[in-house]
């Protein structure tokens, strides 16, 4: 009789759900969040949709810097692009919801793989200084009204109350259908990424991470596989920022600054590189953090001002003392403790 | 030019390549390559025939690994020099082409994916030879990802278990002796079914049951596969005992070519390894 779990065949080797404790985990945890905007407060609820919103684009984040190593400073960018994208398709097309996804998606693509062109060439901190142009760039662009308000259709926009997923049909407004929205945007892009993760490509991906020379000459494409990896990574964050407009009902350029890209930094070192599920973590961590640190801090100091930076630096210093590889690596470990427990090893 | 004969040309050991470089698997021509007033390979002409062994030799610094990074195409040649394929012209094509078009090659520095283990290690250069597509890989199991990647799997665990690397499959390099990362560095490159293996000294720092474990794999391959291969080795015993041609380089030119036997006992191959005239 087998003393442990073994698999059987290569299909059940590549499962996404491969153990007997992920099976107990999903059947436990898959209705929580069906359930929670039924009993959680609008406000718990409010900060959820966010975490799904942001999950998305820290998910892009992942694919282009955990996958394939480069270190890009333009989350800003790319949701704005997505976000004032999907806005002139909403108010000005009225194609609907997803069909403005789907255009800020590809919009935000084109425009990620054309400033990670100069990753043919270089590497490291060379394109993290590109991208970061981009951030300032496109922040820039969108404060400009004379000049490019025909391309951006206006520095400030608003969304509808409501808006239909395609043209004006199944419209989606109140706080509790947004939330189910973007959990459903946010399982459907975890699932792609884990399935991403598992094949080939994402294998390209992580060789040029390593070493690029020796991935070079055992055949891999640098050039092509690193633009693919922007071009990913930016469809993902551009369809997060289309859905962030959703959100908050109304954008301007400063919702997209510097602050937000090094937020999804925050979010991903916290969560732990590597894996979908550290950025769910991290997203899910940093955002309830946010939440109550906030409020708890405005009422022990109600006249202190910029206490809620310094204090995520601090937690940010200490999770890369403790564990560098984020809270996903540290769960992992509690996970093995207690499945050699009682024993040491 | 299979089944060519590997035999001595009238030209001796100091002749030219026994055959066209052109109509070889593995060629070239007139290759040169310095860096600034360096010289490292100067004039290189060379025409391996398919399914031969064929080792490189020579002194530090003779230019073996220049030549070889120039053969698989991370070092471009100067002006003039040619690399063939499979009879065709790749002067022009970058690495990666190269590799895809059937050269495969090991590292002397390894040069492994050090984070990965060593399944994953060679799954990623499986995949080279796969070229998985975008929406294959993201609709996983609705548009063929996982019947591709099972079939990688299978035929990847088939080369770690010729290699007797079952046992290590999921280990990570940092954590393994070196003579096993020399062996995932050999299953690396035969993830991609090369025509040619270039090994760049495989069997440097190994013990001797190490080596012995080696040469054993090299020789199956050769034996049972056909496989072409260019090895370069210090080791002159284990060149002589299972090389079919040796080519002798001396600051980056050839200075002899020719069988093990032969070569070995030239004067000058000899003056070149003892120092002595």
């Amino acid at each position: 009789m087998p003393c442990g779990e073994y698999f059987t065949s290569y299909e059940e080797r590549m499962g996404l759900i491969r153990w007997r404790i992920e099976r107990v985990a999903l059947v436990l945890g898959l209705p929580i969040p069906l359930i929670a905007p039924f009993v959680l407060t609008g406000e718990l609820v409010s900060v959820f949709t966010l975490v799904f919103i942001f999950g998305i684009a820290v998910l892009g984040l992942h694919v282009m810097l955990s996958y394939a190593g480069e270190i890009v400073l333009a989350q800003g960018a790319f949701m704005a692009i997505g976000a004032y994208t999907a806005s002139r398709i909403v108010n000005e097309a009225g194609l609907g919801l997803l069909p403005a996804m789907l255009i800020a998606g590809l919009m935000t693509a084109s425009v990620a793989t054309a400033f990670g062109l100069p990753a043919g060439r270089v590497k490291g901190f060379y394109v993290a200084i590109s991208t970061l142009a981009l951030q300032f760039i496109a922040v820039q662009f969108f404060f400009r009204r004379g000049e490019f308000e025909a391309i951006h259709g206006g520095t400030q926009q608003s969304m509808p109350g409501e808006i239909g997923l395609v043209g004006d049909a199944l419209a989606i407004g109140s706080a509790n259908e947004e939330y189910f929205f973007a959990l459903l945007m946010l399982v459907v892009f975890a699932l792609l990424t884990m399935n991403l993760s598992r094949t080939g490509i994402a294998r390209m991906f992580r060789a040029l991470h390593e070493n690029d020379l020796s991935a070079q000459v055992l055949g891999v494409n640098r050039f092509r596989n690193k633009l693919l990896a922007y071009a990913i990574g930016g469809f993902m964050v551009g369809v997060a920022g289309a859905l962030y407009t959703i959100y908050i009902g109304f954008i301007t350029p400063e919702f997209f600054s510097i602050d937000i890209t090094l937020l999804h930094y925050m979010m991903l070192l916290l969560g732990g590189m590597g894996r979908v599920w550290g950025v769910i973590l991290g997203v899910t961590t940093v955002e309830l953090l946010n939440h109550y640190i906030l409020q708890t801090l405005i009422d022990i100091f109600p006249e202190g001002t910029s206490l809620e930076p310094m204090f995520f630096g601090v937690i940010i210093i200490v999770v890369l003392i403790v564990e560098p590889k984020g809270l996903m690596a540290a769960l992992g470990q509690l996970k093995e403790y207690l499945r050699k427990w009682p024993y040491a090893y | 030019m299979s089944g060519q004969s590997v035999s001595q040309s009238s030209a001796g050991i100091r002749g030219g390549p026994q055959f066209p470089p052109e109509e070889a698997v593995l060629g070239c021509r007139n290759v040169t390559k310095t860096f600034g007033a360096i010289t490292a390979v100067d004039d290189v002409s060379l025409a391996i025939d398919e399914g031969e062994w064929v080792s490189i030799v020579g002194p530090n610094g003779a230019g073996k690994t220049t030549l070889l990074n120039v053969l698989n195409g991370f070092y471009d040649p100067d002006t003039g020099g040619e690399i063939f394929l499979n009879g065709e012209n790749v002067t022009s094509d970058p690495s990666y082409k190269r590799a895809r078009k059937g050269l495969g090659r090991t590292f002397q520095g390894l040069e492994l994916f050090e984070e990965e283990d060593v399944l994953e290690n060679v799954m990623t250069v499986r995949a080279v030879k796969e070229r998985p597509n975008l929406l294959s890989a993201l609709l996983f199991y609705v548009a063929g990802g996982r019947k591709v990647e099972v079939e990688n799997m299978r035929r990847v665990e088939e080369i770690l278990d010729y290699l007797e690397l079952w046992e290590y499959r999921h280990s990570t390099i940092g954590s393994l002796p070196l003579g096993i990362q020399r062996r995932v560095d050999l299953a690396r490159s035969l993830a991609l079914e090369p025509d040619v293996l270039l090994l760049d000294e495989a069997m440097s720092g190994l013990t001797f049951d190490e080596k012995y474990d080696m040469v054993r794999f090299l020789a199956d391959l050769h034996e049972k596969e056909g496989m072409t291969m260019v090895m370069i080795e210090h080791d002159l015993e284990v060149v002589t005992d299972v090389s079919e041609r040796m080519v002798v380089l001396d600051q980056g030119a050839i200075i002899a070519r020719g069988r093990p036997e032969a070569v070995v006992d030239d004067p000058e191959v000899q003056r070149i390894y003892t120092g002595v005239e």
